[in-house]
């Protein structure tokens, strides 16, 4: 078996040039080695972004542990290398490698790649590229690993399906079991074959086995053969979760222990792609989630536990398990942390019961300006709730709120965004000595969500409502920090979010154009985008600003998170009654969206 | 609080060579909370390890002769602390001696005369380099040839830093038309 050593090749000085170099050693603590007369089958776990970023990823974590937990299976971690060491390795001739038994990523028997972040399409090609393996899945002999795909954005992964042979939709603790059984029978026979017998999974999609067909006008004009159901875990408690995970010596981005408390979100956020696809609402028990906890801070060391969800503060046994877990980590002097916050006084309670939170400010998203436009989008918060929140976490002693809000939503008006700049005055006024700090992002219309049929708003519009903002926002003083998000980036990732199969060739041409790293601005460039779409005769707009209709057949219509399209309908004429939907619970308020 | 002071000696070797002073100070105290062992937190919202380190070692360098110094709560045989810590860290982060101090003993920066590194160069430049030794003419370093590297003594004398590692290469990569492959920190002349 080739070895990538990667200090034989550099020299030290080349190391040296190298951005944080720590980032391609590898041997971090808890990291698995199998031997390799043991192996009987390996899987990369490729992630197509940064150390930093992928190594902080819990699904990654959770695949990891399942894998190398099964007999005769070797599960090694690959990162996209920032663009200084890319260079390095195509000069070099280093093959793409991974970080435990540093082989090269086409030797492989699989490469399971998680899709985050639509913006990281071009990383994928960059990662199939560096490790010699051809890009398209058609192209790719017998010789190369199954390119197996994850993550949300496999819930419309049309844009990349060109490049993958399959994905998996929906949580991977028990399919990847099943996937691996499957490929460890099947070794030696053809990729058809094994495709085939993939595709017999619940939750696997083989984009090669399924066809679309269009309109002239460029709409789908029929996708078959039959729909796939994502697969989602029943009980959290019994789902395998790492008891032991790798620590990095990087400082990334998350580092700290990950505690994944509950899965699915019951608020039903009309903008949010997460509380769709991740449904149904799911808990893991606080006896679990403290068994886990500690067990973790023996194997790791790490100083802090950080308790996952959608919505920390709607966890039923939340005030219990944070009083019995900081109780019990005390000693060792371990923090808890809890993002996530619901926007009330409960949670500023919760989280003023934890030590570490004196720390900066705390995080909250009211999302929209006004009381209307909240309600547009089922984020059902009055002023008051808002001002009650903020007025508890400044008089509980925090310095700082930093609060979220998106512009360009549907049905938004200027009073709309006139109204985020009086909340911020009136939050002002309420608070003496004390600060805001806002991050305002456009809002891209998703998939699977009851805005998937909304149009995109255009940048010039974007910009303007910016320079209403700016108007309000700058009179108000150094009291006030806010940053907005890249509109034009935010363009791209709207288009590939809702794309269909023929936007893989503007992906590959964007990639030859040296397209990496994308959700990085110092690399991004629009133009690069504008010119490969025009280069394969798609328009942007098309994808982008563009109102569906009910009946259109959408990129994804094949694939399905469980919640069905009356239901996402309906919440889209709701939101243009200006109407809310209340929380669902299992036996009460139930909405019948399909999932359970 | 009784306190119970320990100075301990580990290596960084290669591939750690590539991680920075702040990443190995959190290894460390990733590497005490594992083991359970007794150590003196820092006050505050984020709690560490009270570690007092030496001069921190240059990304890119090995090193034979790390130190820092460590509190205690509770006191321990110098081998268990040393045996227990091997348990939670690769064998090229070896820890290769632990001593007890008394509480009053001076720092490692205070302590410390002088520090001994060796730089390696390709075996071809073997025959040049003893030439070129000769006229660079720094008075206080003494030069010796071992095998195929080159051993410079002295970085420091008293107190007073004459060269860093990096700047000490720079000037034999001048003379001599090449980089070392590597470069080690033998060890801390006391």
């Amino acid at each position: 078996m080739e070895v990538v050593d990667l200090e034989k090749i550099l020299s030290r000085q080349e190391m040296l040039s190298i951005s944080k170099p720590a980032r391609y050693i590898g041997r971090e603590w808890n990291m698995s080695m199998k031997k390799e007369e043991d192996v009987e089958i390996s899987v990369a776990l490729a992630f197509p972004d940064l150390y930093e970023i992928g190594m902080s990823h819990l699904g990654l974590k959770i695949l990891y542990h399942i894998l190398n937990s099964l007999p005769g299976v070797r599960a090694e971690r690959v990162f996209a290398p920032w663009p200084d060491m890319g260079k390095m390795m195509k000069e070099k001739n280093i093959p793409l490698y991974s970080l435990e038994s540093k082989i090269p990523l086409r030797s492989f028997d699989v490469v399971g790649m998680s899709l985050q972040h639509e913006l990281n399409y071009t990383n994928v090609l960059y990662l199939l590229d560096l490790a010699g393996i051809p890009l398209w899945s058609e192209e790719r002999g017998e010789e190369f690993p199954l390119i197996l795909g994850g993550g949300p954005c496999a819930f419309n992964p049309e844009p990349v399906s060109s490049f993958f042979d399959v994905f998996l939709l929906g949580e991977g603790e028990e399919a990847i079991v099943e996937i691996v059984e499957v490929l460890k029978a099947m070794k030696s026979e053809k990729r058809d074959n094994v495709l085939s017998e993939l595709s017999k999974i619940e939750g696997c999609y083989v984009p090669r086995f399924y066809s679309v067909s269009y309109h002239p006008d460029g709409k789908i004009k029929s996708i078959s053969p039959g729909v796939v159901r994502k697969r989602w875990i029943k009980d959290l408690d019994s789902a395998p979760y790492p008891q032991k995970i790798i620590v990095p010596y990087l400082n990334i981005v998350h580092d700290r222990i990950p505690l994944e408390i509950s899965r699915g979100c019951t608020r039903g956020c009309r903008f949010c792609q997460a509380g769709m696809i991740y449904r149904p609402h799911r808990e893991r028990s606080p006896e679990k989630v403290i068994e886990l906890a500690e067990k973790l801070v023996k194997s790791t060391g790490y100083e802090e536990v950080s308790l996952l969800s959608l919505s920390s503060t709607d966890y039923s046994a939340i005030e219990y398990l944070v009083r019995e877990l900081s109780f019990r980590l005390k000693e060792s002097k371990v923090n808890v942390s809890l993002p996530s916050l619901r926007m009330d006084a409960f949670s500023v309670g919760i989280a003023q019961s934890l030590q570490e939170v004196r720390r900066s400010g705390l995080t909250f998203a009211p999302e929209a300006g006004s009381e209307r436009l909240r309600r547009v989008i089922n984020k059902g918060l009055t002023d008051e709730d808002i001002f009650q929140t903020v007025g508890k976490t400044f008089s509980s002693g925090w310095r700082e709120v930093k609060l979220y809000f998106m512009i360009g939503l549907p049905g938004e008006r200027e009073e709309d965004i006139r109204g985020i700049a009086n909340l911020v005055k009136e939050i002002l006024s309420r608070g003496k000595k004390r600060g805001v700090h806002l991050g305002i992002s456009a809002f891209i219309p998703k998939s699977h969500t009851p805005f998937q049929w909304a149009k995109e708003e255009e940048i010039e519009s974007l910009e303007e409502k910016m320079a209403i903002l700016h108007s309000l926002l700058r009179p108000l003083g150094h009291r006030v920090r806010y940053n907005w998000s890249d509109f034009e980036v935010n363009l791209i990732e709207g288009a590939l979010s809702r794309g269909d199969r023929r936007i893989s060739s503007v992906i590959e041409r964007v990639y030859r154009k040296g397209g990496v790293m994308n959700n990085w601005r110092e690399f991004f460039s629009l133009q690069r985008w504008q010119e490969a779409f025009e280069e394969e005769g798609l328009n942007l707009n098309f994808y982008t600003h563009r109102e569906r209709e009910r009946e259109e057949i959408f990129p994804w219509e094949h694939l399905s998170s469980g919640v069905n399209k009356d239901f996402l309908w309906k919440e889209y004429q709701l939101s243009q009654e200006e109407k809310i939907t209340p929380p669902c619970r299992e036996g009460e308020n139930c909405y019948n969206c399909g999932v359970c | 609080m009784d306190r119970f002071r320990y100075r301990v000696k580990h290596q960084k070797m290669a591939p750690f060579h590539f991680i920075s002073q702040l990443d190995l100070s959190r290894l460390w105290s990733r590497a005490f909370r594992r083991a359970g062992l007794p150590v003196v937190y820092s006050q505050g919202f984020n709690p560490r390890p009270l570690l007092s380190f030496g001069p921190a070692l240059p990304l890119g360098v090995e090193s034979r002769a790390e130190y820092w110094d460590v509190s205690l709560s509770r006191e321990l045989f110098p081998e268990e602390l040393l045996n227990t810590l091997n348990g939670e860290v690769f064998p090229e982060l070896k820890i290769e001696e632990v001593t007890p101090l008394p509480p009053s003993f001076p720092s490692i920066n205070r302590s410390m005369k002088g520090i001994r590194y060796s730089y390696y160069f390709s075996p071809s430049l073997k025959e040049r380099a003893s030439s070129l030794t000769e006229e660079m003419e720094i008075e206080e370093e003494k030069r010796e040839l071992i095998g195929e590297f080159l051993v410079v003594f002295f970085l420091f004398k008293k107190e007073k830093i004459l060269y860093s590692p990096g700047e000490w290469a720079k000037i034999l990569e001048k003379e001599w038309g090449e980089d070392p492959t590597r470069i080690v920190k033998e060890e801390v002349l006391w």
